[in-house]
């Protein structure tokens, strides 16, 4: 079944990916004040992965993803690789679970198991990722339009509490604590996006890979340095990387004639609801690869086991809030560098090569063919 | 149905198998003895045209479903005074009688029986003549019917007040005279093995997408049914998302709503019988849509349908955030009013959900109550609602009074969207369940929920949301805020494939 998205319906999908789970955090905490630099090195750095992304997707135009990928790669290697991804997804559907269900059991139910939060959630994005792409994507429209009021709203009103001496002197501790920010901030959430590569399964025009990822990517970074750097400034650079949830400190501090006060809930309930297009997602992209990697064509019933082994995972990666701290302020690890950033280049590569080769042998066999 | 039948010298002819006999008396016998035995309603006027050849003629038609006075008139009254010529032989006589002596303004002819019984339960005069194979069909419908007034379910304050009634013909017509281009296209189906009830496919040649009135023919067709006695019935059968409760079909009572569906590109569905017309696709936004937005000025009709989208998330929304507040996180309410509501719960002894729940039923059982009740008596109810079950409920201390403010408001808000006020009920218990389960984030994934729901479905092929998850400025010109008309410049664009082009030239607006 051939599933399209329309490009801007993919755009906000890949805006709320990254936005999605990642409000509440203390990002970048590791460059201190000079958190705005850290997230523009960030954003410079991501774009090669973004584009390169784009760019292979856009050299399968005309067929499915996995048929492209197949004639890409050859059958083994493109099946191997789906396993390792569908691994990958797979995890970090449990991380953004056990987030969600932390952060809800630390603010709101205290003596509510993380784990019955964590049930309702994997009921959900069954659901969503048995829908498909499309209805993930419809859905991420109508919960980003709400998402990005409320932050606009919250920035509005924070405004008057923002203190721009937090963010002097500039690179006082010189680059290195920038670039160690930025490498946090590379990690989660921006290259996390590799796993969007593999949910599409199609798109409308050449060009759209590009529409899609680019400007979703661009946007969400904006969004994220905005209200990053906003709640940094208004609780103290000092503090921003002590707190668990920053955003959540800086937006109780709304208080405008006492009568709106006490918005953190608010920023509580956008934090769950797009967290939960990140799991959705996530989900989806195990599914689709585990069932490509083992050779079926319908991804529909491994939904359900995946999703029940979430909730399990989100126990089993990261028990309590500490863990959740530590391993959003933690630094790569090989195993996020290989899938991040050297597969999808080496991925690439090949698909240049391909494109190359059908060209040179007046055949649109990779996928190249005719410009659009 | 029909079978040969044994006959003696002397009686009527054996039957062919369907076709109709040139012997008057053989068909008056199978008329009366094989497909309208029984049938007492059925009336056989027979006469005799008039000197020097004589023919004996007989006028069926059913009671009551014809105007007795037109078939006097314009039928019985001609042939009886004019003659047949005694060469015409066979069909002639009734071509002959249909071109120089019936004076009715439609005739047609049939040659089987099969026919006759269909035609004359539509009200309509049959004549047969002796010697000819042929029955002239007379139109003379003339049954009981009910005037043109305004809808009840829908009523206006600013619009034209002219509702459907149960007459097709009279519906169609409603809608003709407010589309009279040669564009507007009508297509009848018949439905229903026993009522075969006809069924009008209405659209815009011009406008509308062939696979769509085809598919929407397709499926009616398909239907195979008993009887149909109201669109309810095919609605139920051809709708997509059968078991979402959110509906995939919109309903409506007035031809101006039809018209206006139907330029926009959509297939209306007209039911003999039944004064609510179907439209298709039907999209979210239609429920927040009124046909007054588009009759008053845009800022006023931008404001009622925000509030319209306000109330229904308060209908909705309320009691299940009033919940979670209460049971998880007083924190969030402000001090002087958490006092207050813990003042006002101190003496009652139950917990927040069962008076949400309890009172929510009470509110449904009286509105339900009301609904089918005589007007007097109607009254009464209320009366008890209000004093008995509001007021002296918190004075027993068997509801706290917030709770009577939220359920009060939640009620009232229902009925600003009428046409999802009972689908409403269902959302507020399944996320008060949920918020009394997990505080503001079981609501929260309640609302996600009903998110994806509404994501997931589609109706006939145009996804559900469509208006609304659309980044284009021109399709988001009539959802949340009805822009004025001379920005409509393009209609829909999931619906209206052939022509977008709404407004032309200077966008519509002559004085600029």
């Amino acid at each position: 079944m051939k599933e399209l998205v329309p490009d801007h319906q993919g755009m906000i999908l890949v805006l709320m990916f990254i936005v999605g789970n990642t409000l509440v955090f203390p990002l970048g905490g590791l460059a201190g004040p000079d958190i705005w630099l850290a997230f523009l090195t960030a954003t410079v750095l991501a774009l090669p992965i973004i584009l390169a992304m784009a760019r292979v997707r856009s050299l399968m135009q005309g067929s499915t993803f996995f048929v492209g990928f197949e004639r890409v790669l050859g059958k083994w290697p493109s099946r191997i690789l789906a396993f390792l991804y569908g691994g990958f997804a797979w995890r970090l559907a449990c991380y953004v679970v056990s987030d969600v269900s932390n952060f809800i059991q630390t603010v709101a139910l205290p003596t509510t198991p993380p784990v019955v939060i964590a049930t309702f959630l994997a009921l959900l994005m069954l659901w969503a990722a048995k829908e498909g792409v499309e209805v993930l994507a419809r859905f991420a429209v109508m919960v980003g339009k709400v998402v990005l009021a409320v932050l606009a709203i919250i920035f509005v009103l924070l405004l008057s509490q923002v203190d721009l001496g937090e963010f002097q002197p500039v690179l006082y501790n010189g680059f290195k604590p920038v670039l160690r920010g930025a490498f946090q901030i590379l990690d989660f959430p921006f290259l996390e996006t590799v796993v969007l590569f593999w949910v599409f399964d199609c798109f409308g025009r050449r060009v759209s890979p590009y529409k899609v990822f680019l400007p979703g990517f661009l946007a969400a970074s904006l969004v994220l340095l905005i209200m990053v750097s906003t709640s940094l400034a208004v609780v103290g650079a000092d503090r921003y990387a002590l707190y668990y949830y920053p955003v959540w400190t800086a937006v109780g501090r709304i208080n405008v004639s006492t009568f709106l006060t006490r918005l953190e809930a608010i920023v509580g309930v956008t934090f769950a609801i797009g967290s939960f297009v990140k799991m959705a997602v996530a989900l989806l992209a195990a599914s689709r690869c585990f069932a490509y990697a083992f050779g079926f064509s319908d991804y529909r019933f491994v939904v359900t086991p995946l999703a029940m082994g979430v909730i399990a995972g989100s126990r089993w990666f990261i028990t309590t809030v500490l863990e959740v701290d530590q391993s959003a302020v933690e630094t790569h690890s090989p195993d996020e560098i290989m899938f991040q950033v050297v597969i999808p280049l080496v991925v690439w590569a090949f698909a240049e090569l391909k494109a190359k080769n059908g060209k040179a042998n007046g055949s649109s066999q990779a996928g190249g063919g005719e410009e659009v | 149905m029909f079978f040969w039948k044994h006959t003696k010298k002397g009686e009527p002819q054996p039957r062919g198998l369907d076709d109709i006999s040139p012997s008057l008396r053989t068909n008056l016998h199978w008329l009366k003895e094989d497909i309208f035995v029984h049938d007492q309603t059925i009336a056989y006027r027979g006469f005799k045209t008039s000197d020097p050849h004589p023919r004996e003629c007989v006028l069926i038609y059913a009671d009551n479903m014809v105007k007795h006075e037109y078939l006097s008139q314009f039928v019985l009254r001609p042939m009886m005074r004019s003659s047949l010529p005694k060469h015409l032989r066979g069909e002639e006589l009734a071509h002959y009688a249909a071109e120089r002596i019936l004076e009715s303004d439609g005739a047609e002819f049939i040659t089987r029986y099969s026919e006759i019984g269909d035609k004359l339960m539509d009200g309509v005069g049959v004549i047969l003549i002796d010697g000819c194979p042929v029955a002239v069909v007379v139109d003379a419908q003339g049954w009981a019917k009910r005037a043109v007034t305004e809808p009840p379910s829908e009523s206006v304050v600013r619009g034209p007040r002219q509702g459907f009634s149960e007459d097709l013909g009279v519906n169609i017509s409603l809608v003709r005279l407010r589309l009279s281009s040669p564009n507007f296209k009508t297509r009848f189906l018949h439905v229903g093995t026993q009522s075969k009830t006809r069924v009008a496919i209405l659209y815009l040649d011009n406008v509308t997408s062939m696979e769509l009135v085809e598919e929407v023919e397709r499926r009616i067709k398909a239907i195979d049914i008993d009887a149909v006695l109201d669109s309810g019935y095919i609605q139920e059968l051809i709708q997509d998302s059968p078991y979402s409760p959110f509906p995939t079909i919109g309903q409506t009572e007035r031809p101006d709503v039809v018209a206006a569906k139907v330029l926009e590109g959509r297939v209306a569905v007209l039911v003999d019988g039944s004064p609510f017309a179907l439209t298709m696709p039907y999209l979210l936004v239609e429920a927040f849509q009124a046909n007054e937005d588009y009759y008053n000025h845009w800022i006023t009709a931008t404001f009622h349908r925000l509030v319209r989208y306000i109330s229904f998330f308060v209908t909705t929304a309320t009691p299940a955030i009033y919940i979670a507040l209460i049971s998880y996180h007083p924190q969030l309410i402000p001090t002087n009013l958490v006092i207050s509501i813990s003042a006002a719960r101190k003496n009652v002894p139950f917990p927040g959900i069962v008076e949400v729940i309890a009172m929510g039923l009470v509110f449904e059982i009286l509105r339900e109550g009301g609904v089918r009740l005589p007007r007097p008596i109607g009254q009464a109810i209320s009366i008890v609602g209000a004093i008995v079950l509001g007021d002296a409920a918190v004075s027993a201390s068997l509801v706290s009074a917030p709770m009577i403010i939220v359920v009060g408001l939640t009620g009232v808000a229902g009925f600003v969207v009428p046409s999802l006020n009972d689908l409403a009920v269902l959302i507020r218990l399944s996320l008060v369940l949920l918020a009394a389960a997990l505080g503001l984030y079981g609501f929260v994934f309640g609302v996600i929920a009903f998110l994806l729901l509404l994501s997931s479905m589609e109706s006939f092929g145009v996804p559900y949301l469509s208006t609304m998850t659309t980044l284009v400025p021109q399709d988001l010109k009539d959802t949340v805020v009805r822009v004025p008309w001379w920005q409509m410049v393009l209609r829909p664009r999931y619906l209206a494939s052939k022509d977008r082009q709404r407004l032309q030239g200077q966008a519509g607006r002559t004085d600029r």
